[in-house]
């Protein structure tokens, strides 16, 4: 897809990618690197200026409605009725969804649990901390277990308590491999933990796409430190016993005067 | 590559106070980000 704004500005330059079911895809990047713009063409928020968006196979400008009824939505901004209450928004959302009474209580039981909003549960929106807004905005997106789920940075705002909760639930979810994730973070740790695959985006492309472990052996490497070299030692000896059982090792800059430091490139 | 012999050598060297301490860690992906989030800079 493509995204050109009447100024001529390219928020999106020929960004193209698939996430298989059951797979989490984390979009990185910095602030203005097009994530939200991505994001938001993907939930046809926003129309894109050139290419194909398919969700489950279908055309998201054609079949919109087909698509989004097996969504979840978790965008940037928290929408919520100030007034209703932290029960009443995952009930509406659960009967849109089209949950039975019975498949809704149990949801909202188990969402409450998960996302840590139990004691909050009769709360008005209007009420809630930052925080707790955010964990219901993710728990209203993942009622009803939608095949498809949307994350806009979820876990902004949440404490690490708080986070690490919100982590549990995306593995949870994702068990059954029956859903598909698209998740935009600035928490490296939360990429590194809940995505399959990640992709970061600069200047709205792809620097680099891949799991973790490809993307590290394409920019990552070892370092070893050695703290401090005592008297009677060189650090030349300990750069020849190193080389001896691994010749990748190469010295690199001491970060203090009595240690030395290695570099060992994947 | 051979980390465990590295590990095993340098253990030993820290047993016998050859060197005082050493840590072996691997780029993390926030490092990674770093790298390639200076590229968005230089273009803008």
């Amino acid at each position: 897809m493509q995204k050109i704004y009447p100024n001529g500005f390219k928020a999106l330059d020929d960004l193209t990618f698939g996430v298989e079911r059951g797979q989490i895809f984390c979009l990185l990047g910095p602030n203005g690197a097009g994530k939200t713009t991505a994001f938001e063409i993907l939930t046809s928020k926003i129309p894109k200026t050139s290419g194909t968006v398919k969700l489950e196979g279908k055309e998201l400008s054609r079949e919109l409605y087909d698509v989004f009824n097996e969504t979840g939505i978790c965008p940037q901004s928290n929408t919520l009725w100030e007034s209703l209450t932290v029960e009443e928004h995952l009930r509406i959302y659960g009967h849109i969804k089209g949950l039975s009474q019975n498949e809704a209580d149990e949801a909202i039981e188990y969402l409450l649990e998960a996302i840590g909003l139990v004691e909050y549960r009769d709360r008005p929106a209007e009420n809630l901390s930052g925080g707790n807004k955010r964990k219901l905005c993710v728990g209203i997106s993942m009622i009803g277990a939608p095949k498809l789920m949307f994350m806009d940075e979820p876990s902004t705002g949440m404490d690490p308590l708080a986070r690490n909760k919100l982590w549990n639930l995306i593995k949870n979810v994702m068990k059954g491999k029956r859903g598909t994730m698209v998740l935009t973070t600035h928490y490296m740790q939360e990429a590194e933990l809940v995505g399959n695959k990640l992709g970061m985006l600069i200047n709205g492309r792809f620097a680099i796409m891949g799991t973790l472990g490809e993307l590290k052996k394409k920019f990552g490497e070892y370092t070893i430190a050695v703290h401090e070299i005592e008297n009677g030692f060189s650090s030349l000896q300990i750069e020849i016993l190193i080389q001896s059982v691994l010749s990748r090792a190469k010295r690199h800059m001491a970060p203090e005067e009595k240690g030395i430091v290695f570099k060992v490139f994947f | 590559m051979n980390f465990s012999g590295v590990f095993q050598m340098l253990e030993e060297m820290k047993a016998t106070k050859q060197i005082k301490d050493f840590s072996i860690y691997t780029t993390t992906l926030e490092q990674i980000f770093i790298k390639l989030a200076k590229l968005q800079r230089k273009h803008e």
